[in-house]
This record gives C-alpha cells, structure tokens and sequence, in this order.
C-alpha cells in the first residue's frame, strides 16, 4: 500500500519521525539526517495525501519568547494507519525509530 | 552554534530564499517565504556549522520546484462576462498581436513604411471611405483587407444568424435606450476585431516567408473575418440585453419526444436577474426562435441576494 501511494522510505521515514514527536521541518532533518531540500517537499507531499495536518504556533506566543512561530505538524489517523502499512514494508524504520528515540527523547 | 554568522552572510541567505521563492506560485508564495525564513532563524541559531544553513537555503530551491509542480493549479478562467472583461480582452488580443507585427522585421517595414509615406492608418480612413486611392502597394494590401471584410459579410449569413438578441414579449419605456447599448457594444467588438484580424493575418504571412506571403494574408484575414464576426453574433445573443453580461444558468426544459405537447427548449438566465433568454432546441424557419421575458426589480433582489 505504501508503493500504491508512491510512500517512499525516505517519506516513510519523515512520517515516521513526525510521529515520535519531531513535529517541526529543521528537527526532522536534525533526526533523518536528510537535506532540506528532501525533508520540505516531503512534508508538503504528506501534508497534500492528508497523511498529517501543520499549523503555526500562535504569534503571541512566538513574540513572547522573541523568535519566529514555527510551523508543526501532526500525524492523521490516515497517517498512521499508513505508518503501520509502511513499517510492515520497511522493516528499518522500526531500527529509526529506536535510534531516534535513543537520541532524542 | 552559529550565532557569530556575519550580518552579509545573512542578508545573502535570506536573498537565495528570496529566488527560490520566486519559483513557488504566486497565491502560496508569501506563506512559503514566510515558512521558509522562520526555520531559516532557527537553523542559524541551532546549526553547527556555515555550510549547514547554506546547504539548508539550497534546499529551499528543491522544495520551491516541489511546490510549482504539485500544488494545485490555480484556474485563472478566461471571464468575458462582463462587457468591459470582453472589450479589454479584445484589446489586448489586438495589441498582442501588434506587438508580434512590430517583431517580425518584413511586418515591421511594411508598417515604417506606411508611415512614412503619410498612409498610416490608412486602414482607419478606409473604413470610413474618405481616402483617396491608395498612395503605394502597403495600401493595396489594405485595400485587400478590406475586401475580405466585405467578402466575410456576405458569407456570414451562411454561418449564422445576423440576428443581435432575443424577441421581447413586452415593451419597456427604456428598450429603445438598451437596444442603442447593445448596439454600441457590438459596433465596438467589431471595431476591435478589424484591427485585430489585421495585425493577425499580417504576422501570418510574414511568419510564413521573411518577405510576406499574401496568398496567406488573405485567407486568414477572410478566415479571421468570419470566424471573429460569428463569434461576436453569437456572443451578443447569449448577453443580457440590459446589462450585457453574458448568461448563464442554462437550464433544459422539456423533453424532444413531447416537442408537440410541451416546451423543449433551454432557459439561460441573466447574472444580475434582468431575464430569462429561451432558445427552442429546433429551430423553425422563418422564425428566429429565441425570446427573451425580462423580470422585473423582485426578481432582481432576490437573485443577487
């Protein structure tokens, strides 16, 4: 299912990490260890299948701390239930998520 | 961290987001920046090393082609509705294709040439029949122009009915002052086609030989002629005649098989809620078919609300 989708590892793992929690596009670089320009159509492209939803931090909390709003994201049901489909595929992105566990959380 | 990273260095990274942005489409562009410039300031504050933020804007570029590529296509509709969208099409088509007259060089001659030999726009004059005969071959040509524009008027009824709107059941105090609008209307697509037809079948020609061919220039302007004068009876028939906004709505009524017990014929219905146009789905000859009832102010209020 995720090759019907075009659900690529390398999207399979920006979905993956977006799960664990790295909801931002320079964390799951950081995590991936991809390019931007990799991981930000990555998002784009998960964001347009439904596969998770983005919203900006609120400005007056942004203001508050003195820095830009960040854009975050947020896995869909229809996300996950792709995530289960692709770790079933891509037997490594278990190893990724452990690693990233390891290392972030 | 690279907190240390020179003012220029910065400015020169926000300027390669900048081009990148420039290939993003334009309704999405300023979110795209504005998400982009964001992580920009945090991949400055967190990255380790220069190159890391510089490989980061690179990157802005892959996501930039990303987005023009995927992101939905904004339909931009070409709206003649309205009488004035229709004009300024017209002239723009016109001047397009002037523009094309003036680049291809054989065009561009033919034109200086007619200048400077006190023929300009002597295609203007034609029309008004207060030109002397023609001073060279630049105005022979025109001359020749305007043949085809007689000749298309002839065949035209062939193609179809010169007829500019529908029969109204009931007379107004103001028809008389509407019809005159739509006239004025009509008259002046026509005016903005000759020009347009012109500049056309000259960039033909010339497109098709560097030293013109006016066996071509001929039958696009015949071809150009018919095809411009058709569309613009068909156009002014399918225009409410109050406030010549094109109709829409259209509605089939009826079915073929009952076409002797009941009406078969589709009702288009004007924008602004001046009227219904019915146009019978067989034609019967000697009739022209189509009627227009015009509504009155209720009507009116309750469709635009």
């Amino acid at each position: 299912m995720p090759e019907e989708l075009g659900l690529s590892y390398t999207i399979a793992m920006v979905l993956q990490s977006i799960s664990l929690g790295h909801v931002y596009g320079y964390r799951v670089m950081e995590v991936t260890g991809l390019p931007s320009g990799t991981v930000y159509p990555a998002l784009g492209r998960l964001e347009r299948d439904e596969l998770i939803l983005s919203r900006w931090e609120k400005q007056a909390k942004a203001e508050a701390a003195q820095r830009p709003p960040r854009k975050y994201y947020k896995v869909t049901r229809a996300g996950n239930a792709m995530l289960q489909v692709a770790r079933a595929r891509y037997p490594l992105l278990a190893k990724f998520a452990i690693a990233a566990e390891k290392e972030y959380v | 961290m690279n907190g240390d990273t020179p003012a220029v260095s910065a400015f020169a990274q926000r300027i390669v987001i900048e081009c990148a942005a420039l290939v993003v489409p334009y309704p999405i562009r300023k979110d795209w920046l504005f998400k982009w410039n964001s992580e920009l300031w945090y991949v400055r504050r967190e990255a380790s090393a220069s190159k890391d933020v510089w490989g980061f804007c690179l990157g802005a570029f892959r996501d930039a082609r990303w987005m023009r590529r995927y992101s939905p296509k904004e339909s931009v509709p070409l709206n003649l509705d309205s009488p004035l969208n229709c004009l300024m099409f017209l002239i723009s088509l016109a001047l397009s294709s002037l523009l094309v007259a003036l680049l291809l060089p054989g065009a561009r001659n033919v034109m200086l040439l007619s200048l400077h030999t006190d023929s300009s726009f002597y295609w203007l004059h034609s029309w008004a029949g207060v030109s002397e005969s023609p001073p060279n071959p630049i105005d022979q040509q025109i001359v020749v122009f305007r043949l085809t524009f007689i000749f298309a008027c002839a065949i035209l009824p062939a193609v179809t009915t010169l007829r500019l709107g529908g029969d109204s059941g009931s007379s107004s105090p103001g028809s008389r002052l509407i019809r005159f609008h739509g006239l004025v209307f009509f008259l002046l697509k026509v005016m903005l086609i000759s020009p347009l037809v012109y500049f056309a079948a000259l960039d033909l020609g010339y497109l098709s030989a560097p030293s013109g061919n006016c066996f071509i220039q001929v039958i696009a302007s015949l071809a150009g002629f018919l095809l411009s004068l058709r569309w613009a009876f068909n156009d002014q028939r399918r225009r409410c005649p109050t406030c010549l906004y094109r109709l829409d709505s259209p509605v089939r009524m009826g079915r073929p098989s009952w076409i002797l017990l009941d009406w078969n014929r589709l009702e288009y219905l004007c924008p602004k809620g001046h009227g219904v146009l019915h146009v019978p789905a067989e034609s019967v000859s000697g009739s022209f078919g189509q009627t227009w009832t015009s509504m009155d102010s209720h009507w009116n209020e309750m469709l635009q609300s």
